[in-house]
């Protein structure tokens, strides 16, 4: 695995999920990478946690109680103008065509491999930090 | 009158209870007798015998002669009149046809000949006497041959005045008997065999009778010896004679008149009652009392009466046949618009101008319609076909691309599903629709008919059934997730792990990919069919499809993947997330049953084709893997068909790649086929329309 990174510089990714359990396994895998995880469980409290800090990455689940992933990224980009990227991860059949929807950056099909998700969180971050160089 | 028809013996006077002969008989003498008593004192005046001797001998003589002649003529008419009896004895309605036809015969013939002995037995009758006085002379015997003169004079008289009143009396008495057995040999069909005695020779006769008798009558008392101007009782006697003969012509008259007469009235009267009543089968036949013009006439008439009520039973046939056939056609047109009625699928006609000829109970209810106001409109003026849309919820472009109107054209439609808007209820109703083009006995198409099965239902639990299959895969993915992502967590995060719980985390790992596979080919499955109805048609880049599917394989399949492709684009018309699903199908079983990590070749090519001038791009996938069972083979394309089940190469999933692969190929206008060596690999080809023109 990467080596530990000190914790103020590290990136913040919204990880919003509903399932405890992949919720759990989502943040283990990140936070061993040392990414900083913040997470909602759905759509609204996602919303919640984005007033006080923007993430660098926002890891969106599709279908949720009170608030779905696709609501919250319209909302989301109502409010702030940030060009946050938005991973979907999603169990939907087409997982690719859900994320083109509401025009994110990334997907992922549920059940996935671990290191396709660090993968692709790693692809996106570092390309935003590259950019902002 | 004359409704006896197929019963003479009801309209007619019923058989005699006795003998009819002996009738006749008795009817005859008695009409005889009166003159039996005049004309023998007119001879003994005429004779001018006076002596008591003389007058004795005379009346003896007269009295043995008359009786002998009614013997006679008794016996001959018993004789003659016979087969009447026996044909009276039988029950007239059941005779053989020997005895009608002898009966027949008898009352034909009788009369004439009878009359004409009669005749000629009153003819002979005096000469004898008068031969008798000479003979035996007593007071006073008349002078010779004068008297014989003045008898034989008498004697034509006689014969001359019995001739007709005989003939009269005889034929009056046996004219209805001989009616009635014209009538029974009507029925059977049988002729008589009689002589015809003309009307025209009888009045002929009869004119002479009546010349003749009363002139001979006068001849004798002229010549006769013991007459003359000067004698005394000339007056008398003429008194005498005269009285004789105004008797017997009334009584002969009479007795002709009702011969002739009779006949003649019946005749009229029966072709009155066609005439008057027209009702030609109530008509009978007429008796034909003689062979003569008037019985000719009544055969006529007969004959007549035949054909009409030969060509009345003919029109009544006609009528009953074609009632018959109305009332079939109205049953059966009956029994069609019940069953029309009660099928669940609406069934709709229209004639060849579009005008609405026929719907059913079901096509009211389907297309809110009301059957009695719409027919005979037309279908645009009804709007149904307006609210018609393709099954895909698209309204159609063209009116002519409605079922009915192709059907018009002269296409058969085939179960095509449509959506319609039903007005009465404000809510889609699905159609599957057939149609075809109703043809007239030329071939032309002369109105088209659509048969529409309301599938709302059936839709809706097919949606309801894909919903359920969607929201139950979708969340055993999640739980799939949860459990690959610990498994490989911790294979990952602990170098020491000892080998046993190694494996089983690799186990672990393993039923976590085969389970989501399921959940995939699940899902696929059910994707099919709501793919299907909106697979596109647009050109498509092979090469960027290939490399799209490509690009979407792990990074290790990937390196194992070998692209050659042609120099240039090779666009083909299809659909192509559905070519790079098959495409991808086709390179997961490469990849999966290449279990020693073999390479996979992709390639493809243009193909020309013989039946168009489009040609086809040939897509292959060979592998160099473990093959195909022969026997397997065949069924590889079937659903949830596994060729490797219970094999070491059993790497989970349900049998349904291939299959959508072959469905959506064919969807789009391809083939697939392959070919398998078993333990040397397989080579998959797919084909696609190419889209240059």
């Amino acid at each position: 695995m990467d080596g530990e990174m000190p914790e103020n510089g590290a990136k913040v990714v919204l990880v919003v999920e509903d399932d405890e359990d992949l919720m759990h396994l989502v943040s283990m895998l990140l936070g061993a990478c040392g990414y900083r995880v913040v997470a909602a469980g759905n759509g609204r409290e996602a919303l919640e946690r984005v007033e006080g800090e923007l993430p660098d990455l926002i890891l969106l689940d599709m279908k949720m109680p009170v608030m779905g992933g696709a609501e919250f990224a319209w909302e989301f980009r109502a409010r702030h103008a940030a060009k946050t990227p938005i991973i979907v991860v999603t169990a939907a059949a087409d997982a690719r065509r859900s994320a083109e929807a509401i025009h994110a950056d990334g997907w992922l099909g549920k059940p996935f491999d671990p290191d396709a998700l660090l993968a692709t969180v790693r692809l996106h971050v570092d390309r935003l930090s590259t950019s902002a160089q | 009158m004359y409704r006896q028809g197929n019963s003479h013996a009801r309209g007619d006077a019923a058989p005699p209870r006795r003998a009819f002969s002996l009738r006749v008989i008795a009817y005859a003498i008695a009409v005889e007798l009166p003159y039996g008593a005049l004309v023998p004192l007119a001879y003994l005046r005429m004779m001018g015998i006076h002596a008591p001797a003389g007058r004795t001998l005379a009346l003896s003589l007269i009295a043995a002669i008359f009786v002998a002649k009614t013997a006679l003529v008794a016996i001959a008419l018993r004789q003659s009149l016979r087969p009447i009896d026996r044909w009276c004895r039988d029950a007239p309605g059941a005779s053989d046809p020997e005895i009608i036809r002898r009966a027949g015969r008898a009352a034909y013939e009788t009369p004439i000949r009878v009359a004409t002995l009669w005749a000629v037995l009153w003819g002979l009758a005096y000469p004898p006497v008068t031969a008798a006085l000479h003979l035996f002379p007593g007071n006073s015997p008349p002078p010779w041959p004068r008297a014989m003169v003045a008898t034989v004079l008498l004697s034509i008289g006689c014969f001359a005045a019995a001739l007709p009143l005989a003939y009269s009396v005889l034929a009056r008495f046996v004219l209805s008997v001989a009616g009635r057995i014209s009538l029974a040999a009507r029925e059977r069909g049988i002729t008589i065999p009689a002589q015809s005695s003309s009307l025209a020779a009888r009045l002929v006769t009869l004119a002479i009778s009546l010349a003749v008798a009363p002139t001979s009558w006068m001849a004798a008392m002229i010549v006769s010896p013991a007459l003359g101007y000067q004698a005394p009782d000339t007056w008398t006697t003429l008194a005498l004679f005269s009285l004789v003969a105004i008797a017997w012509t009334p009584v002969c008259a009479a007795f002709l008149a009702g011969v002739v007469a009779a006949p003649f009235r019946r005749v009229g009267a029966a072709i009155e009652h066609i005439v008057v009543r027209g009702d030609v089968d109530a008509l009978g036949r007429l008796p034909v009392h003689f062979k003569d013009e008037i019985g000719g006439l009544a055969e006529g008439v007969n004959s007549m009466v035949d054909r009409l009520q030969e060509t009345s039973a003919r029109i009544r046939a006609y009528l009953a046949e074609r009632e018959r056939l109305l009332s079939d056609a109205a049953r059966r047109a009956a029994e069609l618009q019940t069953v029309l009625d009660n099928i669940v699928e609406a069934v709709i006609a229209i004639d060849a101008e579009g005008r609405l000829a026929l719907l059913n109970a079901s096509g009211e209810r389907i297309l809110g319609l009301d059957a009695s106001a719409s027919r005979g409109r037309p279908c645009a003026e009804l709007g149904f076909q307006a609210r018609l849309r393709r099954a895909d919820g698209s309204a159609f472009t063209h009116e002519r691309d409605r079922p009915l109107a192709r059907a018009l054209e002269g296409e058969i439609i085939v179960q095509e599903a449509q959506i319609y808007a039903n007005p009465e209820t404000s809510s889609d109703v699905f159609l599957r629709t057939s149609a075809a083009p109703i043809r007239g006995e030329s071939g032309a198409i002369i109105g088209a008919v659509a048969v529409a099965r309301d599938v709302t239902e059936m839709v809706q639990i097919e949606q309801m059934k894909e919903q359920f299959i969607r929201v139950a895969a979708h969340e055993l993915k999640t739980p799939v997730a949860i459990m690959k992502g610990y498994s490989l967590a911790l294979l990952r995060g602990s170098a020491d792990l000892p080998p046993a719980r190694r494996r089983m985390l690799e186990a672990v790992d393993r039923g976590a990919d085969r389970m989501s596979r399921i959940v995939e080919d699940i899902l696929a499955v059910s994707q099919l069919t709501m793919d299907m109805a909106k697979m596109r048609s647009e050109p498509v880049d092979l090469g960027q499809v290939a490399r799209v599917t490509l690009d979407a394989l792990p990074a290790a399949a990937r390196g194992r993947v070998r692209l050659s492709a042609p120099v240039g684009a090779l666009v083909a018309c299809g659909d192509a997330e559905r070519i790079r699903q098959v495409l991808s199908i086709l390179l997961d079983n490469a990849l999966k049953y290449s279990p020693r990590g073999g390479a996979v070749d992709v390639s493809f090519a243009p193909s020309p084709r013989a039946e168009d001038e489009r040609g086809e791009a040939i897509v292959s996938v060979r592998d160099s893997g473990v093959g195909i069972a022969r026997d397997k083979q065949e069924r590889i394309f079937e659903l949830f068909f596994r060729a490797h089940t219970d094999t070491p190469h059993d790497y989970g999933g349900m049998g349904v790649g291939l299959y959508l692969a072959k469905r959506m190929t064919t969807r789009q206008g391809g083939r697939i086929w392959f070919e398998s060596v078993e333990g040397s690999g397989t080579t998959f080809h797919f084909t696609v329309p190419l889209d240059r023109p």
